[in-house]
């Protein structure tokens, strides 16, 4: 990596190669630049589906540009870009195809035009911004970038929540979500400088930083670490810091709620992972373990329990969402590469599942102006077909056959057993019962709306008339979902793991 | 020919949707009948004319294949087939599945769809469930079972329909998990020989040949003495190579020093009878016995009566199909261990189940506590495990298939015409109704165990079991045959109640409501009642599908 050191033309050289590296960031630049001039022309500006359809063009270019970048991994010895701020390797492609998925079906949602939310060009152009800051992040190993491209994300997650001002519960959620948002980006700033202090380096991947977190035997090195992961947890909606979510998803359209939860929450994931592979085979790691394991079991329990009770579906949504944290943090825990492996995949049965059920909700808050549950008796009968299309996504949700969510959960026991079996500590054991307990307590609350929609009989809602129901949007992700839970999955799963194994710093 | 019969209901989901309502009950009627001719017509007589030894008609696809890295592949398997546990299953799948289609016909027209397009689903996976010869795809199956029997209870049920729904949903899920648990333990310890030899090179001859004895031992030898490792080897939840036993009963494929080994202990406790426990009480909340059995009798009071039929005739007997095929298939030493645990359970189930129904004035709950009690008996056969024992247990699933089914439909011949089921309402209903005295005074005695009808060969071969089983206690055998008494005691009060004496109704208005069988009534009671009476006299039709088979199965005295 010193090659360049001090040496202008390498320098130049090596920023030149860099950019080579950078086509969808540096495409969806211009695509935003794009969306923000033709915004302001006037002609175009009356027609409604300009931004939808120029927002639409560029998500689909932008995954054309990144799925051309899996070519170019296979020939690539070099991953660092930018002088070791930018990284792209297998996980951080398979990221960038998340982060676009997430993308599109918050544009998915945007199709069916809502009376009481009207979508601006500006709308189209925040998501773009959002997804190059999705984009950017799945690749930045430097704390810096990875500070910046968090910071980006949070911004337009603040102008998202704050964007629909009509309801007063947004405004709510939106200072809610900014001040806690804006408190705890500061603690991880103060825990990035001091990690800076202790290791004198701010790449994760450059061996000094570890050595010089691990030489540090004070408790210095153990609070930066915790400081800088608030700011993770905050996005992963990880317990302790999980208590915005439901207060902000209720106050939102089920749009924005959709990008908060299925966007920059499961894009930190991958931050999450690449210090996990920091730790691996230190002194720090069975803290790391213990450490990442207490908070997937919190996270679990808390999730659920807290869902039981929730009354309204977006609520509920974001309680799941706290649980699904912890069935993650419960794979990162392990450090193996095959949990790493079924982490990915379960993400992915999440990102399908959990935008299907957003979708879907934001089509019956459509129908019926509200998502509270207990309203909706009975309008599965004139809604047959979105109600059973949320029914599909929470079934896949809480991993139920013949959905795919079935075999994401079974591939997450997996290596939590083999774990179990490898070092009998009763830690893992703990993981592995709470995984299963949860999956049974969720259950619970993931049928409720299914009892709602379809057990009871009669309409409570009046006012509700029967519109036409846009079908695609709303079936793809459940026809996804059960088509993935039939066919086999081995070649997915067999390529999954060798795309994750290019360039991660060795196990 | 078996993935045809199981996925053959789900060329109707697209026609529900479009078949105008009135259609509905005929098209799934015809898709199960369908079903059922190529169970009698294709299945049946080649399973009578070969000895139905081990699976048969198999089909086996690799389904997904999971690297665990240094552990080697878990590999998991498409497949189904056909041998002596499951084949009386299939039968009464076959049986039941058309009768409780034909019944369907007070669903109403306007909500049919749904109905038609839940119980297409529940067919495909009872079918699955009992065919499935891959722990994996059973479980799967067993799942999906669920989602459909919620909905069909929580929509088309009675009063409280959706707790019922929910409480059923609830339960099963929570024994789920524990066969989950000892599932995947299970796919960690057990290996497939023929993939593991295509792994490491060995020949194996003809890839279609089922894999020898020899083939199994010389791999299991291999990977104890380290000659194949770790990473070589290919994990699988196939039941069929399981069936070559060692010299302890265990199947050959078993791993050496993998969980499930003979000496793996936890906390100085062995984890195979821990994973047997376990197992054990997955199923026994499906089965169900006391005291996991409370969600039963709301289920069935709640269900509609199709609903009723399915879950009694068939749902119950996937607990008892599966406590014979994956707990005593895969552990055959534990459940010798809790052998006096289990014939405890059944024996409570059957005295308990008995007088909970000698307590019960709705006679759906009546019902519905007697198959908690037949279902007792179940359970104690397979504690006696040996030949006899296990042999009524299977013959005791059948048979109470057939009665129950017909016992629900007989409560919903009085309830679709009073919309009550409370049996003190009803006096000398002999009278009005002579056929349908006739039919339930069938269903009675063969429930109560009277020699001649069905249910008796069975509960016979579970006691003669535990008889010739000295392990067992010798309270246990004495009171098991008090069984008997007391479901002679709460049949015999019902129909007291509900035939004798003047006729007299609680309404004054229900007497011209109670009118005799109708055509269609008669069509759903007559092919139950003729195998009532049939299996009673020739209980060898259904020992001869398969004794040999299960005799290989169980330990060689």
């Amino acid at each position: 990596m010193e090659f360049y050191v001090g040496n202008l033309e390498g320098q130049i050289a090596h920023l030149r190669q860099s950019l080579g590296h950078f086509g969808p960031e540096l495409f969806l630049c211009g695509w935003i630049l794009v969306q923000l001039l033709t915004s302001v022309i006037p002609i175009i500006r009356k027609n409604p589906y300009v931004p939808t359809i120029l927002s639409g063009i560029g998500i689909l270019i932008t995954a054309i540009l990144v799925g051309d970048q899996f070519n170019t991994l296979k020939y690539t010895l070099q991953f660092d870009w930018f002088m070791g701020m930018v990284r792209v390797d297998g996980l951080t492609l398979i990221f960038k195809l998340f982060a676009i998925f997430s993308a599109f079906g918050i544009w998915l949602m945007t199709l069916s035009k809502n009376k009481q939310f009207e979508w601006g060009s500006e709308f189209y152009f925040f998501l773009s911004i959002g997804l190059l800051g999705m984009l950017l992040l799945s690749g930045a190993v430097n704390l810096l970038m990875i500070f910046l491209c968090l910071e980006i994300i949070s911004l337009i997650s603040y102008l998202l929540t704050a964007y629909f001002k009509k309801p007063k519960v947004g405004a709510e959620a939106a200072v809610k979500y900014f001040i806690y948002g804006s408190v705890s980006s500061a603690i991880q700033l103060y825990g990035i400088s001091l990690l800076y202090g202790i290791s004198g380096t701010l790449e994760i991947n450059d061996p000094g930083f570890i050595q010089g977190l691990i030489s540090d035997h004070g408790y210095l090195a153990i609070l930066a670490l915790l400081f800088w992961g608030v700011g993770l947890a905050f996005k992963l909606v990880a317990v302790p810091f999980h208590f915005w979510s439901p207060d902000v998803y209720a106050g939102v359209p089920a749009s924005i709620a959709s990008f908060l939860a299925n966007g920059p929450k499961l894009i930190a994931l991958v931050i999450v992972i690449r210090f996990s592979h920091l730790f691996y085979g230190t002194p720090l790691q069975s803290g790391f373990q213990l450490l990442i394991a207490c908070v997937a079991i919190l996270s679990m329990f808390w999730g659920n329990l807290g869902a039981l009770r929730q009354h309204k579906l977006k609520r509920l949504l974001a309680y799941s969402g706290i649980a699904h944290t912890g069935y993650w943090l419960s794979l990162i825990a392990c450090q193996q590469p095959e949990a790493e492996t079924a982490l990915i995949w379960y993400g992915f049965i999440y990102l399908l599942a959990s935008s299907g059920a957003f979708i879907a909700l934001s089509r019956l808050e459509y129908f019926t102006n509200t998502d509270e549950i207990r309203l909706w008796t009975g309008i599965g009968k004139t809604y047959p077909w979105t109600s059973a299309s949320l029914v599909i996504c929470l079934a896949a949700l809480g991993g139920l056959p013949p959905t795919a969510g079935f075999f994401a959960k079974i591939n997450l026991l997996i290596p939590l057993f083999q774990q179990w079996q490898n070092q009998s500590e009763a830690i893992w054991l703990a993981l592995l019962l709470s995984v299963l307990f949860n999956t049974l307590l969720a259950l619970y609350y993931y049928l409720s709306p299914a009892r709602g929609l379809f057990l009871k009989s009669e309409p409570t809602i009046l006012n509700s008339t029967l519109t036409f129901e846009y079908l695609p949007p709303v079936w793809l992700m459940p026809l996804a979902l059960i088509v993935l839970g039939i066919v086999p999955l081995t070649e997915a799963l067999k390529w999954m793991s060798t795309i994750l194994q290019i360039g991660v710093v060795a196990h | 020919m078996l993935s045809l019969l199981i996925f053959l209901p789900l060329i109707g989901l697209p026609l529900w949707l479009w078949m105008p309502p009135k259609w509905h009950r005929w098209g799934y009627l015809t898709l199960t009948l369908l079903q059922s001719m190529i169970v009698i017509g294709g299945i049946l007589p080649e399973a009578l004319n070969t000895e139905p030894n081990w699976l048969k008609w198999t089909e086996n696809i690799t389904w997904i294949k999971v690297s665990l890295g240094s552990s080697g592949w878990f590999q998991i398997n498409y497949s189904v087939g056909l041998d002596s546990v499951n084949v009386l299953m299939v039968l009464l799948c076959a049986i039941i599945l058309p009768i409780a289609g034909y019944a369907s016909y007070s669903i109403s027209k306007n909500d049919s769809k749904g109905y038609y397009l839940l119980m297409s689903i529940l067919n495909v996976s009872l079918y699955g469930c009992f065919l499935a010869a891959d722990f994996f795809l059973f479980f799967l199956f067993f799942e999906a079972i669920l989602l459909p029997m919620y909905f069909l209870i929580g929509k088309w049920g009675g009063a409280n329909k959706e707790s019922a729904a929910l409480q059923f949903f609830l339960y099963t899920l929570a024994g789920s998990l524990f066969i989950l648990l000892v599932m995947i333990a299970v796919g960690f310890s057990y290996y497939d020989p023929i993939e593991t030899a295509r792994n490491v090179g060995i020949p194996i001859g003809s890839m279609d040949s089922f894999p020898g004895k020899a083939l199994s031992l010389h791999i299991q030898e291999l990977i104890a003495n380290g000659r194949i490792e770790p990473q070589h080897i290919v994990r699988t939840f196939r039941f069929d190579f399981g069936h070559e036993r060692d010299a302890h009963g265990l199947p050959l494929n078993l791993i050496p020093d993998s969980v499930l080994s003979l000496t793996k202990t936890w906390n100085g406790y062995s984890i195979r009878s821990i994973a047997f426990l376990l197992l054990l009480i997955g199923f026994l909340i499906k089965l169900p016995s006391v005291p996991f059995h409370t969600w039963l009798p709301i289920a069935h009071v709640e269900a509609p009566t199709p609903i009723s039929v399915i879950l009694a005739a068939l749902l119950l007997k996937v607990g008892g199909y599966g406590l014979l095929r994956t707990a005593w298939g895969y552990f055959p030493d534990a459940a010798i261990t809790w052998q006096g645990v289990i014939s405890g359970l059944g024996l409570i189930s059957i005295l308990y189940g008995a007088w909970c129904a000698l307590a019960q004035k709705d006679l759906k709950r009546m019902v519905a506590y007697s198959s908690i009690s037949h279902m007792g008996y179940v359970l104690l056969g397979f504690s006696a495990y040996q030949y006899g024992g296990v042999t009524g247990s299977m013959l005791q699933l059948f048979n109470h298939g057939i009665v129950s089914a017909s016992l629900f439909l007989l409560v919903g011949v009085i309830y679709d015409r009073t919309q009550n089921r409370d049996m003190n309402s009803y006096q000398g209903l002999w009278k009005p109704m002579p056929a349908f005295t006739g039919f339930t005074l069938l269903a009675f005695f063969a429930a109560m165990g009277i020699p001649g009808l069905n249910i008796f060969i069975g509960e016979l071969l579970v006691l003669s079991g535990v008889f010739h089983t000295p392990e067992l206690s010798l309270t246990v055998k004495l009171l098991a045959t008090t069984g008997m008494i007391f479901s002679a005691a709460y049949y015999l009060r019902a129909t007291n109640q509900l035939f004798f004496g003047s006729f007299n109704t609680l309404e004054e208005s229900w007497k011209e409501k109670l009118k005799d069988l109708t055509l269609r009534e008669w069509i759903i009671l007559l092919p139950l009642a003729i195998l009532t009476l049939l299996l009673g006299l020739f209980p060898q039709l259904l020992t001869h599908l398969f004794d040999v088979g299960l005799s290989n199965w169980l330990p060689q005295p």
